[in-house]
């Protein structure tokens, strides 16, 4: 007898996350498939590469199967589901920081020389990988907890067990280089637009 | 730099705000799907989950008999044997005003103490015994005079052991304590430690599956034939749920589709748990005689779930009816669907108090040196419904329990 599932894209959230709650796999595939690229453009900012991303994406969905039975209903699922992708990209990094703890201390300077560039193209999703991929991951968490989903310094200092002025310090760097490398692979004659 | 950053934090929100790479969601999917099977083959088996917690248990349930045994001795008293030797150095300059006419010099104490336990006897100058009064009781054949426990002045220490007021100055021998002693005093304590087989029953059908179960309980005298039995135990069990015994069926069936309204057709699915089992029995001895014990028990059992991992297959039927009006011919199209379902209710997700009454015959025998074993069958039959899924259980098996230090 065949799986009837055609129309189970059409059927609102909630109806997704009862049968996701009952253990119903066409529901819970439904209910992936429905945000995989929105969790995709969050997890994507986090990771290295897309295979990373994707990890991301489903270590969070695991997660959210677990905890389905204490989501608020009344409450719209996505920022439920991007406050659990980005607490999963914090516990990888935590995971990579425990392998090498080096990773927690960047001393690195970036020279800021000339003027401020101008950024006149609009950016891609490949640009902004291509970008964060050349920066440490330290640098990449505080500048997208800071100015993407809006943490303050004390909060990412007590997330990721630094001091609040060091959190500071590695905006100001992010920045920087963010700069630094924007010039060099976007802003310039020699873009490099891998592939991700 | 200020207008370079917030230009370019708007172009990232901007570029993400569309990101669409839906042609990846079946490969990320099946990943998903690949590292979920990963995750259920590292957890730790039902088995290994239920060995922990049982030993756990018994640890505990050591420990709590241990403190329970010193909060019954509030003086710390000496072990057996420093209770012999000051015992006698105490009582040794003490005469037992017993009769006027026995005025004993030398008293010692004859009795094994803690092994012997609760036969106590002290033996006088004369060669005579004092025992208890249940002891005195049960050999009816002995000769025996009454006598009052402050009478004896045997000193504090020995003092400790001497629950009852009347005692018999009699014509008994510590040889004699190899015989049955019948009495069973109050506030005395044993530990058990079982292991159950078990079938069950759900609805008409029996599963193939038997459970087990393993435990440890405290058996305490009320008196001499009624007994208290508190317990806890961990027990594994696995349900085949046939056609018919889900109550909420209709959780299960898809809804309207197209028009046409579901409904279950069949479905096959189990049910496997863990879960703590807290019975409350009474125990009532039948009959007895020498070191062997007929009893039988009844009581309530709470059911905590710690796992509960249900699965199952479930086929739904969606008819559509469609009526020709050249024809006047009504027909019906009828279309099954199959619907997986995969579902682990967590530790502490339902709990069911006294869902189970628990009704027993046990065959008490001596086992070693001081223990006992019980044979017990029972059965269990449900007080409510039982599990997330309100099953009706039924349980019929064995248990063997062993009770220390008799």
């Amino acid at each position: 007898m065949g799986k009837r599932r055609s129309n189970v894209h059409e059927r609102p959230d909630l109806e997704l996350i009862t049968g996701s709650l009952k253990g119903i796999l066409y529901f819970q595939e439904a209910l992936y498939k429905r945000y995989f690229s929105y969790a995709m453009s969050v997890a994507i900012r986090y990771a290295v590469n897309r295979s990373e991303a994707i990890e991301i994406v489903n270590d969070s969905f695991m997660k959210v199967l677990e905890k389905l039975g204490t989501y608020d209903n009344s409450k719209p699922f996505k920022p439920w589901y991007v406050k659990i992708i980005v607490n999963t990209a914090i516990d990888s990094y935590r995971k990579k920081i425990k392998k090498d703890e080096n990773l927690l201390n960047i001393d690195t300077d970036y020279d800021e020389k000339g003027k401020e560039p101008e950024i006149e193209t609009e950016l891609t999703v490949n640009d902004i990988l291509n970008l964060f991929s050349n920066m440490p991951d330290i640098y990449k968490l505080t500048f997208n907890l800071y100015e993407i989903e809006g943490y303050n310094h004390k909060e990412i200092g007590s997330i990721l067990g630094i001091s609040e002025s060091t959190s500071r310090s590695n905006l100001t760097r992010a920045k920087k280089l963010l700069r630094k490398l924007y010039v060099k692979y976007i802003n310039s004659s020699e873009t490099n637009n891998e592939a991700v | 730099m200020k207008r370079f950053d917030n230009i370019f934090i708007r172009r990232i929100k901007e570029a993400l705000s569309d990101y669409n790479v839906d042609h990846l969601a079946d490969e990320g999917w099946n990943n998903f799907i690949r590292k979920k099977k990963k995750r259920a083959g590292i957890i730790i088996p039902l088995w290994a989950k239920a060995a922990s917690v049982a030993v756990l248990l018994t640890t505990a349930g050591i420990i709590t008999y241990k403190s329970f045994l010193s909060i019954g001795n509030p003086d710390g008293r000496p072990t057996a044997t420093a209770v012999k030797q000051e015992t006698y150095d105490e009582v040794a300059n003490d005469t037992i005003m017993v009769e006027k006419e026995t005025t004993p010099k030398d008293i010692i104490v004859a009795a094994d103490i803690i092994e012997r336990q609760p036969v106590l006897t002290v033996k006088s100058s004369t060669g005579q015994y004092i025992v208890k009064e249940t002891v005195a009781n049960h050999y009816t054949a002995i000769r025996k005079i009454p006598v009052s426990l402050s009478d004896l002045n045997l000193g504090i220490n020995i003092k400790g052991y001497l629950d009852e007021k009347v005692w018999h100055y009699a014509d008994f021998s510590p040889a004699m304590i190899d015989y049955e002693v019948p009495e069973k005093g109050k506030d005395r304590t044993n530990l058990l430690a079982g292991l159950s087989g078990m079938m069950a029953q759900v609805d008409n059908s029996v599963s193939a599956n038997p459970a087990t179960s393993l435990g440890i309980y405290l058996e305490r005298s009320i008196s001499e034939r009624i007994s208290f039995r508190p317990g806890i135990a961990i027990t594994m069990q696995g349900y085949d749920l046939n056609n018919g015994v889900l109550k909420e069926n209709d959780v299960f069936a898809a809804p309207v589709v197209n028009g046409a309204s579901g409904s279950l057709d069949s479905y096959e699915a189990q049910l496997n748990l863990l879960a703590l089992e807290i019975p409350v029995n009474i125990v009532f001895k039948v009959w007895e005689r020498h070191k062997s014990m007929v009893f039988v028990s009844t009581g309530a059992s709470t059911m905590v779930y710690l796992n509960q991992k249900f699965n199952g297959s479930f086929i739904n039927a969606y008819t559509r009816q469609s009526y020709n009006d050249l024809t006047g011919i009504t027909t019906y199209e009828t279309n099954y669907s199959e619907v997986d379902v995969e579902n682990n209710y967590g530790a502490f997700s339902h709990v069911d108090f006294f869902g189970l009454a628990n009704f027993s015959a046990g065959y008490s025998i001596p086992f070693g040196k001081s223990n006992r074993l019980l044979i017990e069958p029972f059965i269990k039959l449900p007080i409510s419904d039982l599990t997330s899924l309100d099953l009706r259980v039924f349980y019929g098996g064995m248990s063997l329990k062993l009770r220390f230090l008799e």
